[in-house]
């Protein structure tokens, strides 16, 4: 569970309560080789949510990732919602990361890291982050980045490669 | 949709599933039941040799669908325990009831032996090095409940070179379950 003190931090109990323990912290969106753009919320509330921090996410909205054709994307970005800005004004700019792949090579992978505690860390019972990659389509190789709500990031070859204190 | 999780222990012969303990504290005693409580403590051993609490047995338990899966259910310490503790972590199909005599001295094939408790050492699964429960899907939209997962078994001993005394062990034991969600 972590350590890091930020998971002690006021801030960051706001945060795990506004967005569900750091689930709705981003919000994606894939653009594929035809030229046409998916995203995890419908227009409106993707718009909403870039722009308005008092704007909650409908979660049951939401798309899952699984509906990206995977084999198919050329870009893949995660945008920081308005409100997790306002959360945490250190967490400055639009975008926190955008992928480019080549649709004939790699394949996206994005996902959700879900921690769930049984003895309760720092204020935590369960901590969720964000893992976005590729897998290689021939080798099956795949390159991850791991990103926690406090920020750290870790890379990884393996659907494991996680850590814990941040 | 985000599934939303609990974590239950079993008890019982049939069993049955305890409360949801998510962030809270777990006892493990030498009583088959999921109370809160000082009964039944585990003794402190009078040698190197490790006396053992009974055998709890959990599931992560999904209450709402998640948008699309859960795969790649996992299990990992996320604190060690202090020296003289001991904690052993199994998976099974099989629920067996805790019970004094099959488990106080540790349980066969898994904790009765130094070798064997050194296979099931729970401190071997670490965040980077987990525990795979199921490496496929457990759970499909519209689907809520356990899903496709084994019991995770966890056992508690204690030798002579503990240096806490009665209560809670100091420092805290962490567990973790670890999943994938899209």
């Amino acid at each position: 569970m972590p350590t890091n003190s930020w998971y002690r931090s006021p801030e960051c109990q706001k945060l795990f309560s506004e967005t569900d323990f750091g689930r709705y912290m981003f919000i994606w969106e894939a653009i594929l080789d035809d030229g046409s753009v998916l995203r995890q919320f419908e227009d409106i509330a993707f718009e909403r949510a870039l722009t308005d921090p008092d704007f909650t996410l409908p979660a049951e909205l939401r798309l899952s990732t699984d509906i990206i054709p995977r084999d198919k994307v050329v870009e893949f970005a995660l945008f920081y919602t308005a409100k997790t800005r306002a959360v945490c004004p250190w967490f400055v700019g639009d975008c926190l990361c955008r992928l480019y792949l080549h649709p004939e090579k790699q394949e996206l992978l994005a996902y959700w890291l879900v921690d769930h505690h049984i003895q309760g860390g720092p204020g935590v019972s369960e901590l969720v982050r964000q893992v976005v990659g590729w897998k290689h389509k021939e080798t099956g190789k795949k390159k991850l980045v791991i990103i926690s709500p406090s920020g750290a990031m870790s890379e990884s070859d393996t659907d494991d490669g996680s850590w814990e204190g941040e | 949709m985000a599934a939303s999780t609990q974590l239950r222990y079993y008890n019982g012969s049939s069993p049955s599933a305890g409360p949801d303990v998510t962030g809270t504290t777990v006892r493990y005693k030498r009583a088959d039941n999921q109370t809160q409580d000082s009964n039944n403590p585990l003794p402190l051993s009078a040698t190197t040799s490790y006396v053992f609490t009974w055998r709890k047995q959990s599931k992560i338990n999904f209450t709402t669908s998640p948008a699309s899966n859960i795969t790649n259910l996992r299990f990992f310490m996320s604190s060690v325990p202090p020296t003289g503790i001991y904690f052993g972590a199994w998976l099974t199909n099989t629920y067996v009831q805790g019970s004094d005599a099959g488990d106080d001295n540790g349980v066969t094939g898994f904790t009765d032996t130094t070798g064997n408790q050194a296979t099931n050492n729970a401190t071997n699964y670490t965040s980077s090095s987990p525990l795979t429960i199921n490496s496929g899907t457990v759970l499909t939209n519209p689907s809520t409940g356990e899903g496709s997962q084994e019991f995770l078994v966890t056992q508690m001993g204690c030798n002579s070179t503990y240096g806490g005394g009665p209560g809670p062990i100091s420092p805290t034991i962490g567990l973790s379950y670890r999943y994938n969600e899209t």
